[in-house]
């Protein structure tokens, strides 16, 4: 009786073998475009929430307030927002204004939207607000 | 016969606005405070401060014997009250005052400050009259406040005659003290009168008045600069246009000069704008609005400067007001005021020195009608638009001016963006 010898079960063991790798490398390829994607999400929340502290802080400037120099600002889901105003001048003459009838006040605001993970986004901006004098 | 001369002489009397006239309802300035807001205004020749928590409105009148809170004024012929109001940081504000009245052949101006404080009633600080303050003269403007070194003070262009011919004697800008009422010093002294208002300027930002810009009956323009260094409050004063032989001998610059800096390039420059309205009792043919071109930093006798100008299409009533770049004006032609946009950029007519006679043609100069007094002031005030942003509009009166320029109030100059994971 002649011995049996093929190669069925050693192409049968390579092709689970390699299937097995490949599954093994689509999940990894999964795992990290979750992560990918889950980082990216964390940067857009945290870029929305120094975006929504900027909004707050140009509509209370907008209203005539004087919003506190620093602030911390409680946002969605564990997220918050921190906030660094400093007025850094004020022109009593102003580009193409008639003098005495208006000053311009010049801010810089830093706005930090930091999340959950304490992934952060931060957002600077300088601001001109005109102030009627009468 | 007697009784046909008084009718006579009441019938010219009011029918000259030099002669009869009381500036009317005009607000000056509104002052935000802790618990309320008080309106501070000019009405008939009294000060006016309305909204207080003390209640109804407290009017300050001055007649020939003083000032006078919430007393009916004396009859007299002519009143004329002008205020500037001037906030300070400790929620505190003070009004200047000047205010001239004639009853008969009396006649008597004052000087006289109020102080808004905090909380509480306005409070009168101080007046003077010109027989404490000698050569005060005849008073048609608001007075300019001098901030800093060492303390306030109030300057004071005068020299108008009350009695025909108007444009005689001395003139002189007269500094008083802010605190005490006390005269301190002249800035300016000419042997014409200095009868429109200041323009009070501070360049570095630091607080402290640098430089007035004044204007005489001799149609020229002073600038009049702190000199450093000195002890208490002196200025050099340098005459830095002549523009008599441009203007018309019944004309006269009778509002404060506006000045606003503007950037060409990298460089700055001040453009100092004035502008020509009628002699008292006289009546002249032709104005003009004046735009001279200075550095912040010129001292001394000026060098060569630019200057221009653009027909006006009545007397001006009111300072010239900048905004964003664009003059707004205020005309008057009898009894009417409009207001109007310097459409195109004047043209230039002359280098300084010396002046050139005009020969260039009349720039575009568009008006619009408005139902205000002849002598409101262009004020410039803040309004939200449909979309909730606040916007500076000008005002003349009660009548928002639709040629002025609406600029936002706020504005997000530059921006950066960090992300750290």
């Amino acid at each position: 009786m002649r011995p049996h010898r093929g190669f069925a079960l050693p192409f049968a063991l390579a092709l689970v073998a390699l299937s097995a790798l490949l599954a093994a490398d689509a999940l990894q390829g999964a795992g990290t475009s979750l992560a990918v994607a889950s980082g990216a999400l964390e940067r857009q929340r945290a870029f929305e929430a120094a975006e929504s502290g900027l909004a707050r802080t140009l509509q209370a400037l907008d209203a005539g307030e004087r919003p506190a120099p620093l602030r911390r600002l409680p946002s969605q889901a564990g997220s918050r927002v921190e906030l660094e105003l400093s007025l850094d001048l004020v022109e009593t003459l102003p580009e193409d204004f008639s003098v005495g009838r208006i000053r311009a006040e010049r801010y810089s605001l830093t706005s930090m939207g930091v999340v959950a993970g304490g992934t952060r986004a931060t957002l600077h901006a300088g601001i001109t607000r005109l102030v009627p004098l009468e | 016969m007697r009784a046909l001369i008084v009718r006579l002489l009441l019938a010219t009397a009011m029918a000259s606005p030099w002669l009869c006239t009381a500036v009317q309802a005009e607000p000056l300035a509104r002052l935000p405070r802790r618990d309320d807001t008080v309106t501070v205004s000019t009405d008939a020749g009294d000060l006016v401060f309305t909204g207080g928590s003390w209640g109804p409105a407290r009017r300050l009148s001055f007649d020939a014997t003083g000032a006078r809170w919430n007393a009916p004024a004396a009859p007299s012929c002519l009143r004329e009250l002008y205020a500037v109001v001037d906030p300070k940081d400790d929620g505190e504000a003070r009004v200047y005052v000047t205010s001239s009245i004639r009853e008969g052949d009396a006649h008597r101006s004052f000087v006289a400050a109020v102080q808004v404080p905090p909380t509480g009633e306005p409070r009168l600080l101080w007046s003077r009259d010109d027989t404490t303050l000698p050569g005060l003269g005849w008073v048609v403007a608001a007075p300019a406040v001098v901030h800093g070194a060492p303390r306030d003070s109030v300057a004071v262009a005068s020299g108008w005659s009350p009695m025909p011919p108007h444009a005689t004697g001395a003139g002189q800008v007269l500094l008083i003290d802010a605190d005490s009422g006390a005269p301190l010093a002249s800035a300016l002294r000419v042997d014409v009168p200095v009868p429109g208002g200041l323009a009070s300027v501070d360049l570095d930002a630091d607080g402290r008045t640098d430089r007035l810009y004044a204007t005489d009956a001799a149609m020229r323009i002073w600038r009049l600069q702190r000199r450093a260094g000195a002890p208490g409050i002196a200025f050099d004063a340098r005459a830095i246009a002549d523009l008599k032989t441009l203007t018309d001998p019944h004309a006269a610059f009778l509002h404060a000069p506006d000045v606003a800096l503007h950037r060409e390039g990298a460089s700055l420059s001040l453009h100092v704008t004035v502008g020509t309205g009628d002699r008292p009792g006289e009546r002249s043919g032709r104005h003009w609005l004046f735009r001279l071109t200075e550095g912040p930093d010129a001292i001394g006798t000026p060098p060569p400067t630019p200057m221009s100008r653009v027909a006006l299409d009545g007397a001006l009533a009111a300072t010239p007001l900048t905004v964003a770049g664009r003059q707004i004006v205020v005309t008057r032609h009898g009894g009417d005021a409009t207001c109007g946009r310097v459409e195109a950029e004047p043209v230039t007519v002359a280098t300084l020195p010396p002046l050139l006679p005009a020969s260039s043609r009349i720039e575009d100069f568009a008006n619009t009608t408005v139902s205000a007094p002849p002598d409101a002031r262009v004020r410039l005030v803040e309004s939200a638009d449909a979309g909730g942003a606040t916007r500076l509009r000008c005002v003349l009166g009660t009548t928002t001016l639709t040629l002025c320029p609406a600029v936002r109030r706020l504005q997000r100059d530059w921006w950066s963006r960090d992300d750290a994971p």
